[in-house]
């Protein structure tokens, strides 16, 4: 059959060739079309007919001309597509003769495909886009894990790991730190990377730089490792792009760091980090002690992950079975490094906003169906004539359903614009870290083909319904009729959507309450700190600057008493941690005089290092003993002071004063923990929700600073008036004392709790921007209905009217009808309620479960809703004048 | 005798409508290979020919047994110049007007070759399968 393939081609090429250049030879063919008739007439007159006879019988002879003329032409173009032209020429004039329907159904579709696009390119972005490093499928992190949980990883346990490991063609550590970054007029604190001299190639691959070269292998070692890459940003900002900068030596925390290299804009331009220095390790680094080193890796081709975890199994089995102290109970984990550090919830969040907007476009649709329906039933005539034209049936759904289309790609290009402005104002409130840094989100072409297919969809998915309503529809009852139109199945169709979008809209709002809920039980939340009047900053002192323990603590106790003296400062602390403020230290411990049992297997708990005026500056409650005082001082009674929680999970039948917990000493500049010290406990402080309103309140073990010093500490500052006033002079106290030494993280402390919220903040605007949308277009949608209803029954009103109805009641009756509809919505969408506040359950802080006050809210938000928008129409059908209604048909 | 109407019939019910233009394709398809093969052969036996005289050749050959609508010559003959088969060039008729000839090309020439041969194998075919119907 290769010759029916080969003539069907040619037949296609041939219709493709007309088709283009648009060659029809009509009249040429006309003129043999005559001729031929001519010369048949001709014929048949010479066997006698008369002129008439004879030009009928070559007629009847020759065939249907028109036909022929028309199967002439069909055969030298594409037909199909010719069709569909014309389709759409046709559906643009019938769309421009009624702007209002055109404008209304616009409009919805360019709320739906707005909220679809801008939601759905942050989870393209997030999820579905490839990293911009090389390779990126095969770039993993590798935690170590303990319990399920996962955690850094040990010094000794990362080149052991390298060493015996056969899974990697690349084992990096990383880190980031803050540093400072000295010169110019004014010091800098920056996030700064810390990594074994092959990640970069690692990373980026190929030609990753703008200038100079990357590590050499030796820079990992301590004395060699004085060298530095900038970022491309940093380069540009900080240096002026100047190509100088090679060979340049920098200051960074006090040290002179060379310029080695910088990194060119693709691909690691996406990195949080603004410097990338080699890690080096000196001997009593490489320790088991420690465990803050985050492992990057690169799998070797062809390894899968699974492949990958098995291997490190055995790695771990093997160390556990070397070194039981330290590494009894340790495993790994291989994880791929896409979203490797994205909460689960931020994850969840994502995925119920794809929901939210789906559910957005819906109702959008539902809506764009009704108008259709509605001016159905104004066009019934107009396709009535067509159909008794001999337009299939085909041929009519086809015409509205191109209607449909072409309307849904039109709001579509609208919101597409509308979608651009949304997640310019998205990616401005949104906070940062929500999402990774790699993460790029923009109108880039996968999102714009989902764009695409989304109109295209929606389009006829809202012209299905009209488009079979309306072929379905017997053409001769309408062309029988004079005027009004035949009724309807049409309005159980339309209320059965309105019913469904109402349902729709309660589920959606239902989230968005609880959200708004959450945000509220949140902002009320006891903190159990005093978080107004306090001004705070992070010191971030090298280490190396002062000597000992004495030196840091004798530094930080002058520097509170210079800042004491600034006006209208009432009392200052100083800490390693801070509440709301960032990472704490942790720290192991035991409980004296309760047995050990295996050392790897202690509790830890957070570990902060305080000032005496600590607590009385941030407003902390002692609940039981007493704070420190100046008498805690080295070669003291060593003493710490735990929170409830702790006495709670430790002492829950003991008295904590007469307790003593053994703490190992943390020395500062040091990576080694020291040796531990029993602690005497002689206070209880009162829980503080560190993380925010919404955390729990975890363990602590407080120490006085004297005791237990550490070189970059918080900074907190009770003011008596407004706690910005006291930054400058402050910030002239550290100049005086320091020029290199900046204040990072210079904000109120209500700030800070205020960010601890941003989250949920950006959460519940987003939510509640999509619910009201869906309100909004709810309400539309069951306004136009009742509209529509009631200016079709106009006659039938006015005749009520006329023979003695109340105005009340044809009020009652409408919104009877309409309520009727948003009830039976609202009864639905309350079982699509009950699933998404189940759902929400974890997502949703300080709502507890089965709390129906949202969705009591909602529900009332809604059937007001529905009340509002069926007034107008009720009282529109209570003013029909009788007469005029009457006399219209 | 060969009826051959391939006369579209519009309106009526959709259902018969329907029923009736499958079997109008049908029968039309083979219709269409049989007329083609027709004025391959009527080109090549008798050299250019307008369309006039194809219709004229094509009844006289047939011997009025085939009867056709004239009309449909002219589409076989668009198809038969889409696949190449014949060419087409304006010039003057025996009674000194303008009309469009049509004459077969190489390929074409090919094709009946092809066709004719294929004929010849059916019908020998089908003359055998009748002759041992009639020995029985």
């Amino acid at each position: 059959m290769n010759s029916l393939r080969a003539s069907r081609a040619r037949a296609f090429a041939a219709r493709l060739r007309g088709f283009f250049r648009g060659q029809r030879r009509d009249g040429e063919f006309e003129a043999e079309i005559q001729e031929h008739l001519l010369r048949l007439t001709e014929r048949y007159v010479a066997q006698g007919m008369s002129r008439d006879e004879a030009a009928r019988a070559a007629r009847r002879q020759f065939g249907n001309t028109t036909l022929l003329r028309e199967d002439h032409r069909a055969l030298q173009t594409l037909t199909s597509i010719e069709v569909l032209w014309r389709d759409v020429r046709y559906a643009r004039r019938t769309l421009w003769r009624s702007p209002g329907f055109a404008a209304a159904a616009i409009l919805a579709v360019a709320l739906g495909i707005a909220s679809a696009t801008a939601i759905f390119s942050v989870v393209h972005a997030t999820f579905l886009a490839p990293l911009p490093y090389r390779d990126s499928d095969q770039l993993v992190m590798v935690w170590s894990s303990n319990r399920g949980g996962r955690s850094a990883t040990t010094a000794a346990d990362f080149f052991e790991w390298r060493r015996r490991s056969s899974a990697f063609s690349d084992l990096h550590v990383t880190g980031m730190l803050m540093v400072n970054l000295a010169g110019g007029d004014r010091p800098e604190q920056m996030r700064a990377q810390f990594a074994t001299p092959g990640m970069p190639a690692m990373m980026c691959g190929g030609h990753p730089l703008a200038l100079g070269r990357l590590f050499l292998e030796e820079e990992g070692t301590p004395g060699k490792d004085q060298v530095v890459i900038l970022s491309h940003n940093l380069w540009q900002e900080r240096f002026g792009g100047d190509p100088n900068v090679l060979g340049q030596a920098i200051r960074i925390d006090g040290k002179a760091f060379t310029v080695v290299g910088v990194l060119g804009k693709a691909p690691c331009d996406h990195l949080p980090w603004r410097l990338t220095m080699p890690r080096a390790f000196s001997p009593d680094q490489i320790n088991r002690d420690f465990r803050n080193l985050l492992v990057m890796g690169r799998l070797k081709p062809g390894v899968s992950i699974d492949q990958a975890n098995a291997d490190m199994k055995n790695v771990t089995d093997g160390l556990a079975r070397e070194f039981p102290a330290s590494n009894t109970g340790w495993g790994a984990r291989v994880e791929p490094l896409r979203n490797n550090f994205m909460n689960a919830n931020t994850r969840t969040t994502l995925w119920m906003m794809l929901g939210a907007v789906g559910f957005v476009l819906l109702i959008a649709c539902a809506n764009v169906a009704n108008l259709l329906l509605a001016r159905g039933t104004a066009r019934q005539r107009e396709l009535a004539i067509r159909r008794a034209l001999g337009a299939s049936r085909r041929a009519i759904v086809r015409q509205l359903l191109t209607e449909s289309v072409l309307l849904a790609l039109v709001g579509g290009t609208l919101g597409v614009g509308l979608a651009a402005a949304a997640m310019r104002v998205i990616l401005a409130v949104m906070p940062p870290g929500l999402l990774p840094s790699e993460v790029d989100v923009r109108l880039s072409v996968p999102v714009l083909l989902f764009t695409l297919t989304a109109c295209v969809l929606s389009g006829v998915l809202f012209g299905l319904a009209p488009a079979w309503q309306a072929a379905r529809t017997d053409a001769n009852p309408i062309l029988k009729e004079t005027g009004r139109a035949v009724g309807d199945g049409r309005h159980v169709l339309r209320s059965t959507l309105v019913v469904a979008e109402f349902a729709l809209a309660l589920t959606l709002l239902t989230g968005g309450g609880l959200t708004i809920q959450s945000l509220i039980t949140i902002a009320r939340t006891d903190l159990g700190f005093r978080s107004d009047g306090l001004f705070t900053f992070y010191l971030p002192v090298e280490d190396d600057r002062l000597k000992d323990a004495n030196a840091v603590d004798t530094f930080y106790r002058q520097f509170a008493e210079r800042v004491s003296a600034v006006p209208s400062v009432t009392s200052v602390s100083y800490s390693s941690g801070m509440p709301a403020g960032g990472a704490w230290n942790a720290v192991p411990f035991t409980i004296a005089g309760r047995a050990v049992g295996d050392r790897s297997q202690r509790p830890s708990a957070r570990f902060n290092q305080v000032s005496p005026a600590y607590f009385e500056t941030l407003g902390i409650r002692i609940a039981r003993g007493r704070a420190f005082t100046d008498a805690d001082r080295i070669g003291m009674v060593a003493v710490a002071i735990v929170n409830e929680t702790f006495v709670k999970r430790y002492f829950p039948d003991v008295d904590p004063l007469t307790q003593r917990v053994v703490v190992d000493q943390f020395n500062p500049g040091v990576t080694n923990l020291g040796l531990g010290i029993e602690r005497q406990i002689v206070g209880v402080s009162s829980d503080i929700r560190n993380l925010g309103p919404a955390s729990e309140s975890l363990p602590e073990i407080h120490v006085p600073f004297a005791q237990s010093t550490w070189a970059r500490n918080w900074i907190a500052v009770r003011t008596a008036g407004d706690p910005l006033a006291v930054h400058q002079p402050i910030a002239a106290v550290v100049h005086s004392i320091d020029p290199d030494l900046p204040m990072v993280e210079v904000r109120t402390m209500d700030q800070l709790v205020a960010n601890t919220t941003l989250g949920a903040r950006f959460t519940t605007i987003l939510f509640g921007a999509f619910a009201f949308v869906a309100l909004l277009l709810a309400a539309l949608g069951i306004y136009g209905v009742m509209a529509f209803a009631v200016a079709q029954r106009t006659h039938e009103i006015g005749l009520r009217i006329a023979l003695g109805a109340a105005r009340g009641r044809v009020v009652q009756q409408v919104l009877r009808d309409g309520m009727r509809t948003a009830l039976l919505g609202t009864l639905i969408g309350s079982v699509g309620a009950y699933f998404v506040a189940r759902s929400m359950r974890g997502m949703v802080p300080g709502v507890a479960p089965g709390d129906p006050t949202a969705f009591i809210v909602v529900v009332a938000t809604l059937i007001g809703a529905a009340l509002i928008a069926c007034l107008v129409p009720a009282s529109r059908a209570a003013s029909v004048d009788p007469m005029t209604a009457l006399r219209q048909e | 005798m060969l009826l051959c109407n391939v006369q579209r019939t519009n309106g009526g019910h959709a259902g018969r409508w329907k029923i009736r233009e499958r079997m109008d394709r049908k029968t039309s398809e083979v219709l269409q290979g049989t007329l083609d093969l027709m004025i391959l052969k009527t080109l090549h036996a008798l050299g250019p020919l307008h369309g006039f005289g194809i219709a004229r050749r094509l009844e006289q050959v047939s011997r009025e047994v085939l009867q056709l609508n004239e009309g449909t010559v002219y589409t076989a003959l668009l198809r038969l110049q889409q696949q190449g088969w014949i060419a087409s060039a304006w010039g003057t008729s025996e009674n000194n007007r303008r009309a469009k000839f049509y004459s077969i090309t190489r390929r074409g020439r090919k094709q009946l070759e092809i066709e004719t041969k294929n004929w010849e194998r059916i019908s020998g075919v089908i003359g055998r399968v009748l002759r041992l119907e009639q020995e029985r």
